[in-house]
């Protein structure tokens, strides 16, 4: 049975659910108070297991060394409280998702440590006081599929709808310019892990910058370079995405090494198998769900409160290959899990639309709305993907990230994980580039081969 | 000192198994990689030699190179890439091709019994002659050369990023895709294309053909949506031929490789003496502007090059003295060279777009004053007086710079797309690209009869050229006011269909449907590629392909010798074959 919020709060969110209102007076009067500035529940829950949200982790802890982008895990020390596997699954079916029980089932040796939660996730207190502002006229139009009147904050704090609770992990907060080295590894059903892209990157979010000559229109731009494998040496790509998808759509563009050209590559979106992860993932399953949402309706669920990972500093920026990547999951003593409350959104795909999936289930997390887990249905409704986020939050900034993520393959035993840091990779915040690096011929200049 | 070198090189070889050298100095500013492809290929002839076709001296030593069922490929590649730069400011690359051909190591070439039998040559000699040394370099090796050789430097000019370029480099501009495109497009001429592997493994993209000249070249981002590039020639070479007596060698006088051509005029055998290429070491240039307005989708470009042709028309002169390589047995009265004309423009415009989830884009060039189409073995001058009117109507031919052909001005477009379709029970994935060229004649300008097309020289039904046999038309590959090609692939992949492996199946295709070009290289009607293949993709970094690869033209006959063809592809219809491939990059 799903535990619905207790508040009275939540009873009047409940009956708001469905209506297309913006962010009403009453729920205005919510955040900073009962709510956090972006429309998390500060206070904890009844027995203990989660805590109440005291601003997050906004330093470093000592031992980080500023500016490595490669960060360091400050409950290093902890020790799991329990851990749930096939055997005691039963117990604990109610905080679990529909992906984490699938793996449990199907794996003996799957587990979760789960430990103390910690409420890490902390903005920048101008992004929290944007929040309150810009909620009162952040709206989404052409049917959910394109947002306005919104920019740098979480537009809708107190989501009416799916198509809201989904800008809002689409815009989560990033900062200005970010650079990122990272791998993309396959790991076969047998065990065998091999590397599918080394990747150096930079993100950057307009949407979230006070002042910038970009367009605001733009809520994400990335332009990745594919140093690995050595067959994919020289490839870049530049992805735009804009807030008024319904108008302009993505615009993705690729240069391949021997042509020496800048290609448009309308197809690297929804369910176009992705090169960098072999194969094993969709584009659209980057971050668990990026670009358009044009073929799925959303539904938003309710909250819950499920076990999640989180705190993941050690997988995500210690852990080797060799340590991280098992036979048919990430190795469970290098995963933590928590608990957390979720949102939980619920994709159906629209008749006539075409996708792989015909329906999909996001759990984003209360404190930063990043989709931190999903479960994937195929054609005839069997659960096929299970996708995974794992949640470190960059406290040096501060700013919540979820970016390495892992989608396991249930039918055939396989799984990827993509921007993946490890330990020879780093996410760094950056200087930004300027507007003319970001040009498509930019990404042709910067091909050597 | 070396050891201590050699050592901590072999340590960083195997702790990156990802890349034979791929590693950071300093604070991750220095960055050197250095990668290789090893390539494997081997082929064999699916299809017995054809008596017609090999009964023509001029296309025997092709036709009859190698048996039904023999082995007509056995080449190990190595490319070897190494990138080195400073801080993504300043860098080199260099990279280095080497090769060797089993199949060719104890390979004569052959030539039809029927002409064998009356002591007839090829272009190498008698029959069971070997190759020359520089046919053997190309295709037995061992043999290598050095690729790209350059330096590069990115530095802001104010906001405007700007990268320069020294050293040999390709650089290849505009939206074309296929081979149709590349002749077809803003492109031609840019790079010259290694032909010899187009023709060996049809459907290659034209990546893999790129041969790198030493030139200047620099780009710059004028604005965010403005670019501007421009490269200024220090080097000249001609496309890389398939040459004569090896499989993919369509005719015995081309080009580099052999010492001549037999040729029969009446009742009298002479040998045309092989006088090599007319080399020029012109100062070509371009320079263009590219432009993505935002307000409108897609980029659009333009261009304007100045260019030295890089196909050969090869053309007969007088050779003053009559000595050949078969002399006295066979004295050489003319001799053949390459002409390569300089001094072309190119003007030509881009426009690429996504129309839904299709990447389209579009291109125009207009040639000016560019070389047209020339008769193989044309002739330059008259070899009797009596025939200058007949040959040459609109007057003698003249060396205009360095070249007898004819030029002219033409008109080209190109259209290409690519696009995906999408995951279904029928495949993960499924790519495809499709182009399409349409060429047209604007005017011919100077050395009118050289141009082998209607109306003009040899192809003309005129009586007295009737009368010396030498009347050419359309079936003959004379060229036509308008021509039309279009190249396809499609290749569905199924991801992770055994452990790690993916399987592909590429295939593709290319036809000229109508017309013979004007331009050299630029399709004639009715011939054609293609290939069929099963590929397999293992943990992206072995990939195996199974491929059947063939051609398609019209030639035509008296029963016994084929007596014309329409274009050189033509020739290489019985050059069927079956090629396994094996590419991995380390």
């Amino acid at each position: 049975m799903k535990r619905m919020m207790s508040s009275g709060a939540a009873l009047a969110l409940f009956f708001s659910y469905g209506a297309n209102a913006k962010l009403t007076a009453e729920e205005a009067k919510q955040l900073g108070t009962t709510l956090t500035a972006v429309g998390a529940e500060k206070a904890g829950n009844g027995d203990g297991s989660i805590p109440e949200y005291t601003g997050g982790l906004k330093e470093a802890p000592a031992g980080y060394v500023a500016g490595s982008g490669s960060r360091i895990d400050p409950f290093a020390a902890e020790k799991p409280l329990f851990s749930i596997d096939g055997n005691n699954l039963a117990q604990y079916e109610g905080k679990l998702s529909e992906g984490s029980k699938a793996m449990l089932r199907k794996y003996p040796g799957y587990r979760l440590d789960v430990f103390t939660t910690h409420r890490t996730v902390a903005l920048p207190k101008a992004a929290l006081d944007r929040t309150s502002v810009v909620a009162r006229t952040a709206d989404t139009m052409d049917d959910g599929l394109s947002l306005v009147n919104a920019s740098a904050a979480i537009p809708f704090p107190v989501p009416h709808n799916g198509s809201e609770a989904m800008w809002n992990h689409l815009v989560h907060y990033q900062p200005a310019c970010t650079q990122l080295k990272y791998s993309a590894y396959i790991v076969e059903p047998g065990g065998h892990a091999y590397l599918s892209s080394a990747v150096e990157g930079w993100l950057q979010a307009p949407y979230w910058q006070e002042h910038s000559t970009a367009d605001r229109n733009v809520y994400l731009r990335v332009r990745l370079s594919y140093e690995g494998p050595p067959r994919r040496a020289g490839e870049a790509v530049l992805f735009i995405d804009p807030i008024d998808y319904a108008q302009k759509g993505r615009r993705a563009y690729q240069y391949l090494p021997g042509q020496r050209r800048v290609k448009l590559a309308p197809d690297l979106a929804y369910d176009t198998p992705n090169p960098a992860t072999a194969g094993s993932s969709t584009f659209d399953e980057v971050y668990l769900f990026n670009g358009s949402m044009d073929r799925f309706d959303f539904t938003l669920v309710g909250k819950r409160e499920i076990y999640v990972p989180y705190n993941d500093w050690r997988a995500v920026y210690q852990a080797t290959p060799a340590q991280l990547l098992k036979q048919n999951f990430l190795s469970p003593s290098q995963v933590r899990w928590e608990q957390h409350r979720v949102w939980v959104v619920e994709a159906k795909l629209k008749p006539g639309k075409r996708h792989i999936y015909s329906r999909r289930t996001f759990y984003l997390d209360e404190d930063s709305w990043v989709a931190l887990m999903s479960d994937e249905y195929d054609a005839r409704g069997q659960l096929f993907r299970v996708g995974t986020a794992l949640m470190a939050p960059q406290y040096d900034s501060p700013s919540p990230s979820a970016d390495t993520h892992v989608h396991y393959d249930l039918t055939s035993g396989a799984y990827g994980i993509n921007v993946w840091p490890g330990a020879t990779g780093w996410i760094r915040v950056s200087a930004c580039k300027s507007e003319s690096a970001w040009s498509p011929d930019a990404l042709a200049a910067a091909g050597v081969r | 000192m070396n050891r201590y070198f050699a050592a901590l090189a072999a340590l960083l070889f195997l702790s990156r198994p990802a890349a034979a050298f791929d590693t950071e100095f300093g604070n991750g500013d220095f960055k050197v990689r250095w990668d290789n492809t090893l390539r494997g290929n081997l082929g064999m002839r699916t299809t017995a030699p054809d008596p017609v076709l090999g009964a023509n001296p001029a296309f025997t030593a092709g036709e009859y190179s190698f048996g039904k069922g023999k082995i007509s490929t056995s080449r190990v590649d190595l490319l070897s890439e190494f990138d080195a730069s400073y801080a993504s400011q300043v860098g080199a690359r260099v990279s280095f091709a080497g090769w060797y051909d089993f199949a060719y190591r104890d390979h004569t070439v052959n030539i039809a019994p029927s002409l064998a039998a009356l002591n007839i040559p090829s272009g190498y000699g008698a029959d069971g002659s070997t190759l020359s040394p520089y046919a053997l370099d190309r295709y037995r090796g061992p043999w290598g050369e050095i690729l790209d050789a350059f330096g590069w430097a990115r530095f802001d000019v104010g906001p405007m990023p700007v990268t320069v370029k020294a050293g040999r480099h390709s650089i290849y501009w505009g939206e074309s895709l296929l081979l149709g495109g590349a002749i077809h497009g803003v492109a031609y001429s840019q790079v010259p294309l290694d032909l010899i592997k187009a023709f060996a493994t049809p459907g290659t993209e034209i990546k893999e053909l790129y041969r790198p000249l030493a030139q200047l070249s620099a780009n710059a981002q004028l604005t965010p949506s403005l670019a501007f590039a421009a490269q200024y020639f220090l080097e000249w070479q001609s496309y890389l031929y398939p040459e004569a007596g090896t499989f993919a060698g369509p005719a015995d006088f081309a080009f580099n490789g052999p010492y001549g051509q037999f040729a029969r005029l009446g009742n009298t055998n002479f040998f045309f003496k092989n006088g090599g290429s007319n080399d020029s070491r012109k100062h070509d240039w371009g320079a263009s502007l590219r432009y993505t307005p935002g307000f409108v989708e897609g980029t659009a470009g333009v261009y304007f090059r100045r260019y030295t042709d890089k196909l050969a028309a090869v053309l007969l002169l007088p050779n003053p003295g009559g000595q050949g390589p078969m002399s006295p047995a066979l004295n050489s009265p003319f001799q053949y060279q390459q002409f390569y004309g300089e001094n072309a423009e190119l003007l030509g415009l881009s426009y690429a777009r996504p129309i839904g989830s299709v990447s389209t884009a579009i291109e125009a060039a207009y040639r000016h004053n560019t070389p047209l189409a020339a008769q193989p073995l044309g002739l330059t001058t008259p070899p009797a007086a009596a025939l200058a009117p007949v040959l040459f109507p609109h007057g003698l031919p003249k060396l205009n710079s360095n070249s007898y052909q004819a030029r002219g001005d033409t008109l080209h477009l190109v259209a290409n797309a690519i696009g995906t379709l999408p995951p279904s029970w029928l495949w993960s994935i499924a790519s495809w690209n499709l182009e399409a060229t349409y060429n047209r004649l604007v005017t011919v300008r100077e050395n009118q009869d050289m141009f082998f097309g209607m109306g003009y020289g040899v192809c003309r039904s005129d009586a007295q050229l009737k009368g010396a046999g030498l009347a050419k038309n359309k079936n003959d590959g004379c060229a036509t006011d308008n021509t039309a090609g279009v190249g396809a692939s499609f290749t569905p992949t199924w991801y992770q269909v055994f452990s790690g492996v993916d399987l592909l199946m590429p295939l593709n295709g290319s036809l000229t449907y109508w017309g013979n070009s004007p331009v050299t290289l630029g399709g004639n009607a009715g011939s054609g590629t293609y290939s069929a293949g099963i590929a397999a993709d293992i943990r992206s970094t072995l990939r195996l392909d199974l491929k059947y690869v063939g051609f398609f033209g019209n030639t035509l006959d008296n029963g016994t010798t084929v007596t014309s063809s329409n274009g050189l592809l033509a020739l290489l219809k019985n050059r069927e074959s079956v090629v396994f491939t094996a590419k991995a990059t380390f």
